[in-house]
C-alpha cells in the first residue's frame, strides 16, 4: 500500500520543520500528569514511613528526562534505520527475555520480569513491545501483492516467541499487548478477515490446551472468574477491583481535589502508583479530570492514526499502526481494569504509571512516530 | 486502517460510558463506600439510669465489672487451655467450657466466660498473655442490686436485645449486644433508663490504623426512675408473704385430706388517694443477680420448671383468680345501684338456695349451713352470707336482657375485666364473663366449654365471686381503693417521677383517674361500715385478735375462691384507717385454704408494720367463709 499518492509538495524539506507539535505536546502533558499522579499516590505512604515523600516523583521525573532525550534522539534519525536493525533488536529482545528467566533476572512482587544492570532495574518486555513492532513491520512491509495465510502464520511465529517468553514470567498483560500488536498490524497490512479468524481459533485452541495442561496458574484463573462473577472470588482479586471502583466513584463529577483523595491518601487502593494510577485521577479530579485524560489519550491515538495515514511508505504505516495498537490496548485494558470492566492484568498506563522502562520505551515509540511524520515527504 | 479506527472509537466510548456510570450516576453509592472505608464510629456507651424508692434509696444501680472473654478461634488445645484458665480464674473448668460453647455467640465473636473476674486473676492473664491466646478482658457496666432479691418482680432485670427488637422502631439506635430491660420497671421505663450513647469518629487507613480524630459526642446518661415503693414496707410485705405461706403449709385441709399446698401468692399495697403502689410482691421470687452474666441453660430450665411454680411470673398483676367473697362488696354496691337492695334493707340468709322456677334440682350452698333468718345487708357482708348474694345474682340474671347486662357493666366500672394500665409490663386482663363471651368460647373450644348458653347459675355464682369471673390481685386492690376513697378508681402506678442523674426533674408520673364508680355515698358508707366490722366481729375476727382495732380501725373482707379439683385460694382485702384510709392491702395465697386462715394473718402483720404497731407472729386464723 503506497500512501505517498496524496503528498503535497512543500518548499523546505528540513525534517525538523515537519514535527507534529500536537503529538509532542500531548505526550509531554501526559507524562507531567503522570508525575503529579505518582506524587499523590505515594507521598502519604512515604511520609508515614519517615521517607522522602517525593522519592517516587523524583525517580519518575528522572525517567521522564531520560525518555524525552531518547525521544529527541529517536526522531532525529530516519525511522527506516529501524527497519534495518529490526532483526538485531528482535534478537536482543529475545535474549534479554531469556535472561530474565535465568537466575540473573530479579523477581518483584512474584513476577520475574526485571534485570538489574549496573544498578538499574529494567524491564525487557517493555522494550520488547517496540522491538516486535519493528520486526513485524519489517517483515510485513516486504510482502508484495496479497497477504496470504502463510504470511499470517509467519507473522504469528515472529510474535509468538516473545509472547511465550513473556507469558511465563508471568505477565499475561504484556502477552496480550503483543497479541494485539500482531493482530492490529496484520489488519493494517491487509490480512483478510478469514486469516484473522483462523488465527483467533487457533489461539482459542491453544488457550484451552493451556488450561487443561495446567500451564495457566490458579490465580490467573481466579482473576478472570473474579472479573466475570464478583460474588465468587477469593479475597484478593476482588478487593483490588472493589477499592479501585470506590476510589473512582468517590471522585464524583469534579473530584476531591489534588492530594485530597481520601482513598488515595489512606492507601485503600493497592498498587496505586503503578497499575491503578488511574484511580488517583478519578478520585482527585472526578469525571471532568478523568474525561480530560481520556481526551488526551484520544489525541495521542488520533495523531498516531494520522501519522499512519500520512506515512510515505508501508513500513512507516505499519510502524505507526503497531505503536497505536500497542498504546490503545494498554490504555483500554488498564483503565478498564480500574473501572471494573476488564479483568485485572499487570499493564501500566502509558506515560502516567510509575515505571522507568515503560516510560522510556513509550517515549521512544513516540519518537518513532515523530520520525515517520517528519519524513513523510522524502 | 479504518477498521482499527472504528475499534478504537468503540473502546473509548466504552471507557467513557463506564466512567460516566461510576462518577456521575452511581457516585453517591461509591462515595458512601469511601466513607465506610475510612471512617470508624466507635460508640461510647451511656450509663443506664438507676431505680430509686420514694425516699431516694437505691434499688437498682450500676457498677463496674471486669469480664474475661475468649476468642474461640484462637484456642488450640481446648482442654488444656480451659484447665489452665480455670486455675487462674479459680472457676471450675466445666463451667468455663459451658460458657465457651454458648450457641448464642457466632464463632468469630469473643465469648464472655466470667463476669466479675478477680483483679489478681486478670493481672496474671495480662502478664502471661502469650500463654492464653485469644483471652481478653474488658471493663463493663453491670446492674447492681444493693437490696439483693428485694422487689425482683417489680424491678425486672436486663437481657440482651433480640433480633426482633432491633427491627422495632422503638429500639432505634440500639446495637446488637445492648442490654435492654426485661419485665418490671426496667422494661416499662426502658426508654427513660437507656440514655443516649455517645460516639467518637475516627479516621483509619486500609490497615485499620487510626489516623485522625474526627470529633466525638458525649453520651447522655439514662434518667433515674423514682418509684412510689417504700423499700422498708416492701421488705416487710415480702417477708410476711413468705412467712404466711410457710404457715399455710402447716394447716391440714380436711376436704382434700392434705396439708395446704400454698405454692405461691401475691400482695399489693396501694395508696387509695393517688393509686400509687407502696409495695408489690409475688411469691415465689428469684434473685435478679442471676441474670447478670447471662443465664446458663441450667438456670433457665430451673426458672421455668413447673415444679418451681414459675418464679418469674409476677402474680400480683399476672395471676388470674376468682375473687371469691372479696367480690361481695362490689355486688352489694351494684345491687343497691340496680335497685335490688337498699343500704338498710333486710334479706333472707338461708343455709342453701334454689333459684325460683329452677327444676334442675341445683342447690347453691352457703358456707354456713345454718339458716340465719333475715339479716341486714351489712351483716350479709360481715358474715359473708352467700345466699343473700345468690338472690341478687338471680335478680341480675332475670333482668339481664332488659337491663343490658347491667351487672357486668357495673362490675367493669370498678375496673374488673380490663387491665389497670399499671406502669409494669405483661399485665393480665381479667375477665367479667357475659353472654357474648360464653357463646364465643363455647364455639371455639366446645370440649373446654361445653355450655354455650347463659344460665342463671352463671350470674348466681358471679354474685359470690365465683363462676368464670377472674381478677388479678392488683385489680382487686384498685377496686378496694375505690371503696376506700369514696368512689374513684385510680390507675395503680409504681413510678413517682423521672429525674436526671443529678436529681433534676424530667417528668412527674401524675396520678391518673381511670373512672368513677356507679355507687353513691350512702352505699359506699354502708359498705365501709360493714367491712369495718369484719375484723371485729366478722369472718376475720380470729385473725385480728389482739390487733388494736380501736386505735387503727381496719376495714376488710375475707375470700375463699373455690377451684374445681384444687384447694381453694385464700384472699384478704383491707384498708385502714377506715375514716381516712392511707393504705389498701390485698393478699392472696394460691391453694392457701380459707381467707381467714392464711391471707388475713398476712395482711394483719403488714398492717402492724404500716402503722408502727407491735408485730405479731403470723398464726393461722379460724376457718370461716
Amino acid at each position: 500500500m503506497d500512501l505517498t499518492a496524496g503528498r503535497i509538495v512543500v518548499g523546505d524539506r528540513a525534517p525538523f520543520r515537519h514535527l507534529d507539535p500536537i503529538l509532542l505536546v500531548t505526550t509531554v502533558l501526559l507524562a507531567l500528569v503522570g508525575l503529579l499522579m505518582v506524587f499523590s499516590a505515594t507521598h502519604q505512604g512515604l511520609e508515614s514511613l519517615g521517607e522522602d515523600p517525593g522519592f517516587f516523583l523524583k525517580k519518575q521525573a528522572g525517567f521522564l528526562m531520560l525518555g524525552f532525550i531518547g525521544l529527541l534522539i529517536t526522531l532525529s534519525f530516519d525511522y527506516r534505520v529501524s527497519k534495518v536493525y529490526a532483526p538485531i533488536a528482535y534478537g536482543a529482545m529475545l535474549f534479554l527475555l531469556l535472561l530474565v528467566m535465568t537466575p540473573l533476572g530479579s523477581t518483584v512482587a512474584g513476577a520475574q520480569r526485571w534485570i538489574t544492570l549496573f544498578g538499574f532495574q529494567f524491564q525487557p518486555s517493555e522494550f520488547g513491545k517496540l522491538a516486535l513492532v519493528a520486526a513485524l513491520g519489517a517483515y510485513l512491509s516486504e510482502i508484495r501483492r496479497e497477504v496470504r495465510l502463510d504470511h499470517v502464520w509467519r507473522a504469528a511465529g515472529i510474535a509468538a516467541a516473545p509472547m511465550v517468553l513473556v507469558f511465563f514470567q508471568p505477565d499475561v498483560g504484556t502477552s496480550m499487548a503483543l497479541a494485539a500488536v500482531l493482530v492490529g498490524m496484520l489488519i493494517v497490512a491487509g490480512a483478510k478477515a478469514k486469516h484473522i479468524a483462523v488465527l483467533g481459533l487457533s489461539a482459542l485452541f491453544l488457550a484451552v490446551f493451556a488450561f487443561q495442561v495446567g500451564i495457566v496458574e490458579d490465580y490467573q484463573v481466579a482473576r478472570l472468574t473474579g472479573f466475570i462473577d464478583p460474588a465468587n472470588d477469593p479475597l484478593r482479586a476482588g478487593y483490588n477491583r472493589t477499592q479501585a471502583e470506590i476510589a473512582i466513584g468517590n471522585g464524583g463529577l469534579t473530584g476531591t481535589g489534588y492530594l485530597q483523595g481520601t482513598q488515595t491518601n489512606l492507601d485503600f487502593v493497592p498498587e496505586q502508583h503503578t497499575d491503578f494510577i488511574f484511580t488517583v485521577v478519578g478520585e482527585e479530579f472526578g469525571f471532568m479530570g478523568a474525561s480530560l485524560l481520556l481526551v488526551l489519550y484520544g489525541l495521542l491515538l488520533w495523531r498516531g492514526f494520522r501519522i499512519a495515514m500520512l506515512s510515505r511508505d508501508t513500513y512507516g504505516t505499519l510502524l505507526a499502526a503497531g505503536i497505536v495498537t500497542m498504546f490503545t490496548l494498554q490504555i483500554f485494558v488498564n483503565i478498564g481494569m480500574t473501572m471494573g470492566i476488564m479483568p485485572i492484568t499487570g499493564i501500566p498506563l502509558p506515560f502516567v504509571s510509575y515505571g522507568g522502562s515503560a516510560l522510556i520505551s513509550n517515549f521512544l515509540a513516540v519518537g518513532l512516530l515523530e520520525s515517520v511524520h517528519m519524513r513523510r515527504f522524502k | 486502517m479504518k477498521a482499527l479506527a472504528v475499534v478504537v472509537a468503540v473502546l473509548f466510548s466504552a471507557l467513557f460510558t463506564r466512567l460516566w456510570f461510576l462518577q456521575v450516576l452511581a457516585a453517591e453509592q461509591y462515595q458512601e463506600h469511601a466513607e465506610t472505608n475510612r471512617v470508624r464510629l466507635v460508640p461510647i456507651p451511656a450509663p443506664r439510669g438507676r431505680v430509686l424508692d420514694r425516699d431516694g434509696d437505691l434499688l437498682v444501680r450500676n457498677r463496674a465489672s471486669v469480664v474475661v472473654t475468649v476468642d474461640r478461634l484462637a484456642v488450640e488445645n481446648e482442654e488444656d487451655f480451659l484447665f489452665r484458665l480455670s486455675k487462674v480464674l479459680r472457676v471450675p473448668a466445666r463451667r468455663l467450657a459451658s460458657e465457651l460453647h454458648d450457641p448464642r455467640y457466632l464463632s468469630y465473636q469473643p465469648v464472655p466466660v466470667l463476669l466479675d473476674a478477680p483483679e489478681d486473676a486478670v493481672a496474671y492473664l495480662a502478664e502471661h498473655a502469650s500463654e492464653f491466646p485469644g483471652v481478653s478482658y474488658d471493663t463493663v457496666a453491670v446492674r447492681d442490686y444493693p437490696l439483693g432479691a428485694l422487689g425482683a418482680h417489680l424491678l425486672g432485670y436486663l437481657g440482651e436485645i433480640s433480633p426482633a427488637e432491633l427491627e422495632d422502631p422503638r429500639f432505634d439506635g440500639y446495637r446488637p449486644g445492648d442490654r435492654v430491660g426485661r419485665g418490671g420497671v426496667e422494661r416499662y421505663y426502658e426508654q427513660f433508663l437507656h440514655g443516649t450513647d455517645g460516639w467518637t469518629k475516627l479516621q483509619v487507613n486500609s490497615q485499620g490504623k487510626i489516623i485522625d480524630d474526627l470529633g466525638s459526642q458525649v453520651p447522655r446518661a439514662g434518667y433515674d426512675v423514682v418509684l412510689s415503693i417504700d423499700r422498708q414496707i416492701q421488705a416487710l410485705v415480702e417477708t410476711s408473704l413468705q412467712e404466711g405461706i410457710g404457715a399455710a403449709h402447716t394447716i391440714y385441709d380436711e376436704e382434700s385430706k392434705k396439708f395446704l399446698k400454698a405454692p405461691a401468692g401475691a400482695v399489693v399495697v396501694l395508696d387509695p388517694k393517688t393509686g400509687k403502689v407502696v409495695a408489690l410482691a409475688s411469691y415465689p421470687s428469684y434473685d435478679p443477680r442471676i441474670f447478670l452474666g447471662g443465664l446458663s441453660e441450667k438456670e433457665w430450665r430451673k426458672l421455668n420448671d413447673p415444679l418451681a411454680s414459675y418464679p418469674l411470673n409476677n402474680r400480683a398483676l399476672q395471676g388470674l383468680y376468682p375473687p371469691g367473697s372479696t367480690f361481695k362488696p362490689f355486688v352489694a354496691a351494684a345491687a343497691i345501684k340496680a335497685g335490688y337492695a337498699s343500704p338498710y334493707g333486710y334479706y333472707d340468709c338461708p343455709g342453701d338456695y334454689v333459684a325460683p322456677g329452677d327444676t334442675s334440682g341445683t342447690v347453691f350452698n352457703n358456707w354456713k349451713p345454718t339458716d340465719s333468718g333475715r339479716i341486714s345487708l351489712a351483716r350479709a357482708l360481715i358474715d359473708s352470707c352467700d345466699t343473700v348474694f345468690y338472690q341478687f345474682g338471680w335478680q341480675f340474671n332475670r333482668d339481664r336482657i332488659v337491663r343490658d347486662e347491667i351487672f357486668q357493666r357495673l362490675m367493669r366500672k370498678w375496673g374488673f375485666g380490663s387491665p389497670t394500665g399499671v406502669d409494669l409490663p405483661a399485665e393480665s386482663e381479667g375477665r367479667v364473663p357475659d353472654i357474648g363471651w360464653k357463646g364465643e368460647v363455647h364455639e371455639r373450644a366446645p370440649l373446654l366449654f361445653p355450655e354455650g348458653l347463659w344460665l342463671p347459675g352463671d350470674n348466681i355464682n358471679m354474685a359470690i365471686g365465683q363462676g368464670d369471673l377472674l381478677s388479678t390481685p392488683l385489680q382487686l386492690a384498685a377496686a378496694y381503693a375505690g371503696i376506700a376513697n369514696g368512689g374513684t378508681i385510680f390507675r395503680p402506678q409504681v413510678g413517682l417521677r423521672i429525674q436526671t442523674a443529678g436529681g433534676d426533674l424530667v417528668q412527674e408520673v401524675e396520678p391518673h383517674v381511670a373512672g368513677r364508680v356507679a355507687a353513691d355515698k350512702p352505699a359506699l358508707d354502708l359498705i365501709r361500715e360493714a367491712l369495718r366490722q369484719v375484723p371485729i366481729a366478722g369472718t376475720a375476727r380470729s385473725a385480728f385478735l389482739g390487733f388494736p382495732l380501736s386505735q387503727v380501725p381496719v376495714a376488710g373482707k375475707t375470700g375463699t375462691a373455690e377451684i374445681f379439683g384444687r384447694q381453694p385460694h385464700s384472699w384478704f382485702a383491707a384498708f385502714a384507717p377506715v375514716a381516712d384510709p392511707q393504705y389498701v392491702v390485698v393478699a392472696i395465697v394460691e391453694e392457701g385454704g380459707h381467707g381467714s386462715e392464711v391471707a388475713a394473718p398476712i395482711v394483719r402483720r403488714i398492717l402492724e408494720g404500716l402503722f408502727g404497731l407491735t408485730p405479731s407472729e403470723i398464726r393461722p386464723g379460724d376457718r370461716t367463709d
